[in-house]
């Protein structure tokens, strides 16, 4: 099959927000039971702070250009096209 | 975000249509746009919420005759501050709505008056319903007196703990944009909240029905 | 998730790089569909709020009355503030929409049927066992 034009894909960088706030929401979580209140002052305190502080990330996203793309997919191709013959071999 | 065009590459200065099945697999001459698909994501979170919420009803509509010997809502609700706090949420939905306007308008005044104002109700309707919590506790009907006022302190204060949460996001949100401008993921991200604040909206509806008016009225 | 807005003039960012300066009728459009939500919605809840009141409606339809009122509350939400329209762009959302409704229902209806029943058939022991 002929081989498509490639173009860049955007893909959105890795973020530990989720992780780091549910530390924070399962500290929370345990002084809520016990009544230890300064755990879940500071466990609110961290969940909300850490959303600050991912929320004013500047670059979000990155670039696989589209040489990059087309390198991994021709590499694809190729491992198809050898399994392919591989296959009609055996049949 | 796609890497195929609709269109295919022999390599020999000829370009041709792709036809057939793969046609309409590789035919994004119209790409969905970030706003949609993010628009989409935070909708399947806020059904997720949306059901956690259907949980705490069921619970509530199976116990709201299980008093215990002590207050139902006949004897506890006020109307009166059930329909203020309504005003409140149903108003300040429309104000975030004029926000969201102001913002895909790039419209300062809109944006900050209309995030402003849906600060101020959200806090009156805040102001209301602790006053009323507090006032229940207060004449011995707290959380802890029947399974009828433990379902409702649930539903409500959840509820509640999402207003409250909501509002230091509409903080956020405005801090943001003053900060950063009228960026392209942080309109997305004034979408969300947008949708996260309407959601509310229609839960208090339910709230309002299913726990003030049947059980005060009937 | 207001996607005929994406393809209209008042569009933000996304399709455009640089700040493009948006009509005022847009944005009187924009305004116009939230007034027509808010105006519909209070109509709705002073009537939820005047029937629960009155005894001008016959007893037992009131709590159906009141859920109808609320459904078609929520429907003007969803289609005026949340834009969950029938554009081309929505079908995910309101297919999402109609899978969240049937857990809802799943859930309250099914807690409700099993609750009645547990207390139709496990009414307090009559004899002691043994």
């Amino acid at each position: 099959m002929a081989e498509p034009i490639y173009k860049p894909i955007e893909v959105p960088r890795n973020s530990a927000t989720g992780f780091v706030c549910a530390f924070f929401a399962a500290f929370g979580g345990f002084g809520m039971i016990w009544q230890i209140w300064w755990l879940v002052i500071v466990a609110l305190v961290g969940a909300f702070a850490t959303f600050v502080v991912f929320a004013w990330r500047d670059r979000t996203e990155y670039e696989i250009p589209a040489d990059e793309v087309a390198r991994i997919d021709r590499a694809n191709r190729q491992a198809r096209g050898e399994a392919l013959v591989r296959a009609e071999a055996l049949s | 975000m796609t890497a195929f065009q609709a269109g295919a590459d022999y390599g020999d200065g000829r370009r041709e249509e792709a036809r057939g099945p793969a046609a309409i697999a590789l035919d994004h001459s119209d790409p969905v746009s970030k706003r949609i698909i993010v628009g989409y994501g935070f909708w399947i979170f806020l059904l997720s919420d949306i059901i956690m919420f259907s949980a705490f009803f069921a619970t509530y509509a199976v116990l709201s005759g299980e008093t215990a010997g002590g207050p139902s809502g006949k004897d506890l609700f006020d109307l009166h501050n059930v329909a203020i706090e309504t005003a409140c949420l149903l108003l300040s939905s429309f104000t975030c709505g004029l926000a969201a306007i102001g913002a895909r308008a790039h419209n300062g005044l809109m944006y900050y008056g209309g995030m402003a104002a849906t600060c101020v109700l959200g806090l009156c309707f805040l102001a209301i319903e602790i006053h009323e919590f507090v006032g229940m506790i207060a004449q011995g009907a707290g959380p802890t007196r029947s399974a009828f006022l433990s379902a409702f302190f649930t539903l409500v204060g959840c509820h509640g703990v999402h207003v409250t949460l909501g509002t230091l996001w509409l903080l956020t949100m405005i801090a943001q944009v003053f900060a950063k401008g009228y960026r392209a993921d942080i309109l997305r991200r004034v979408l969300c909240f947008a949708l996260f604040w309407h959601t509310l909206d229609i839960i208090w509806v339910a709230i309002f029905t299913v726990v003030y008016l049947f059980g005060a009225g009937a | 998730m207001s996607s005929t807005e994406d393809y209209q003039p008042l569009h933000g960012a996304d399709h455009a790089p640089g700040d493009e300066p948006v009509g005022r009728h847009e944005i009187a459009e924009g305004v116009v569909g939230y007034l027509i939500g808010l105006g519909l919605a209070v109509l709705l809840t002073a009537v939820s709020f005047f029937i629960a009141g009155t005894s001008l409606v016959w007893h037992p339809s009131i709590p159906i009355a009141l859920v109808v009122l609320a459904i078609a509350q929520i429907g003007v939400h969803l289609v005026f503030f949340l834009h969950i329209t029938t554009g081309p762009d929505n079908v995910n959302n309101i297919l999402a929409l109609a899978f969240g409704v049937l857990i809802v229902f799943l859930l309250i209806v099914g807690s409700l049927w099993i609750m009645y029943n547990l207390n139709q058939n496990m009414g307090p022991m009559q004899m002691p066992m043994g």
